[in-house]
């Protein structure tokens, strides 16, 4: 066997292909010849000149041509067979090997153990953190529109919204489609679900929902003249909260809670999926009967209006709504 | 009655019983054959070795590479446990057909005795 034959030989057992046809020739021949020398060795024992013996030997045999291709053809799918055995057998051998090699030094073994452990087990927890944070989308219709609004002041880059200023961004935004601000969820007493309970509590304005993009899974959002000052205030509840609270009631609609000394109907249930701010057990409608420029107490988001508009207007609201805050007396405050 | 020729379908059977004596390369095959036949039968070399290599590729025999008497390297046959079930039935149906041969020769002629 040449030198290039053995290193083809050892690329095919690497890659566990079956044993090479030319291998399989070179072994058919050596076992005929094996045959014809040792009936010549034979005939020669027995007092015959050697070349004779071998032209007998060889007639004896018959027709080598066509047996050594018959032979082959039988043999290649054996060998192949054989082959892979003696692959599995030596990776069988290797790991029985690696197991008694480590086994030998508990020391490295415990070492490299806790190595992959460590190693496999961060990895785990930190793509399960990218997974939830950075990959799943945000349960929202067109999420990358949505955008958290905060107030720039001297001491800060990232106040939530006094009132009136948030008021003055749902006025005069020509970028945004819409404009909302809702409260932190707040612990409070909620009478009329069963007994008096503790629930988390959030105020927002009427286009709250509407701004997110998500409707309730049951009953309806907040209606034309509901939520508006002097108006009527509606509730929105959590499904985690109707199925808690209000017993999974297939009738929440006739259902009125009492928040903070106001009362709001139950008008809809929101999807399990829906948890914005977090926690809300209860959304009540809040018009901002107060509007103040020091009471920094709302979070606004918004929805992007559509890219062309955006870039035409947005120098113009800019410049509008510094004018307006400028007239308070305080520095002015900047959204971004 | 000198050489007998082989019939068909009794090679198989021959190589078989062969290896029941352990294992052997081909020329040791033929040479069992002529012994315990005491010369009378002779294997043909040239159907020989098909024979071996189609019962390897039955999984009736399996061959491995060892040492000959003559210390030569030589391909050695040895029966697998299927081949020894295959050569118990294929015996016993040839004992079957030489028996039914045997009692059909035996008839007397139709108008003899």
């Amino acid at each position: 066997m040449s030198a290039a034959d053995g290193r083809a030989g050892r690329v095919r057992r690497a890659f566990g292909f079956p044993a090479s046809r030319a291998r399989v020739g070179t072994e058919v021949d050596e076992e005929l010849r094996f045959h014809v020398d040792t009936r010549v060795e034979e005939l020669v024992a027995r007092g015959v000149d050697a070349a004779t013996a071998r032209a007998t030997a060889l007639r004896e045999f018959g027709d080598v041509p066509s047996v050594a291709p018959e032979c082959r053809e039988l043999t290649a799918p054996v060998a192949g067979r054989r082959h892979r055995a003696d692959v599995v057998d030596a990776a069988i051998q290797d790991l029985a090997f690696a197991a008694r090699t480590l086994r030998r030094a508990p020391a490295y073994t415990a070492l490299a153990v806790l190595t992959l452990a460590l190693g496999i087990g961060l990895t785990a927890a930190v793509f399960s953190v990218v997974r939830g944070v950075l990959l799943r989308p945000l349960p929202y219709p067109a999420p990358e529109r949505l955008v958290r609004l905060y107030e720039r002041t001297l001491k800060s880059d990232r106040v939530p919204f006094a009132g009136a200023n948030a008021s003055d961004v749902q006025a005069t935004a020509h970028t945004l489609a819409g404009v909302a601000y809702v409260s932190r969820a707040s612990e409070e007493t909620v009478l009329g679900a069963g007994d008096s309970r503790l629930a988390f509590v959030t105020r927002a304005s009427r286009n709250f929902f509407d701004v997110m993009g998500v409707p309730p899974a049951a009953g309806r959002a907040v209606a034309p003249g509901e939520g508006v000052l002097g108006g009527p205030q509606v509730a929105v509840v959590s499904a985690r909260f109707w199925a808690g609270a209000l017993g999974a009631d297939p009738n929440f609609a006739g259902r009125t809670l009492r928040v903070a000394g106001g009362t709001y109907p139950i008008v809809g249930v929101m999807p399990p999926s829906f948890d914005y701010p977090l926690q809300s057990d209860v959304w009540v409608t809040s018009p901002d009967d107060l509007p103040s420029r020091t009471a920094h107490n709302w979070a606004v988001v918004g929805r992007l209006a559509p890219a062309r508009r955006w870039r035409a207007r947005a120098p113009r609201s800019m410049a509008s709504w510094r004018g307006s805050s400028g007239s308070t007396g305080r520095r002015p405050t900047r959204w971004a | 009655m000198a050489n007998v020729g082989l019939m068909q379908g009794t090679l198989d059977l021959l190589v078989l019983k062969a290896l029941t004596w352990g294992p052997m390369h081909g020329y040791a095959v033929t040479r069992w054959v002529k012994d315990a036949t005491e010369g009378k039968l002779e294997i043909e070399d040239g159907a020989l070795y098909p024979a071996l290599h189609r019962l390897e590729k039955r999984g009736w025999a399996t061959s491995e590479w060892g040492v000959s008497e003559s210390n030569r390297r030589a391909k050695y046959y040895r029966l697998t446990p299927e081949g020894r079930r295959g050569l118990r039935q294929e015996a016993s149906a040839w004992h079957h057909y030489a028996e039914m041969l045997a009692k059909v020769l035996a008839v007397p002629a139709q108008g003899a005795a």
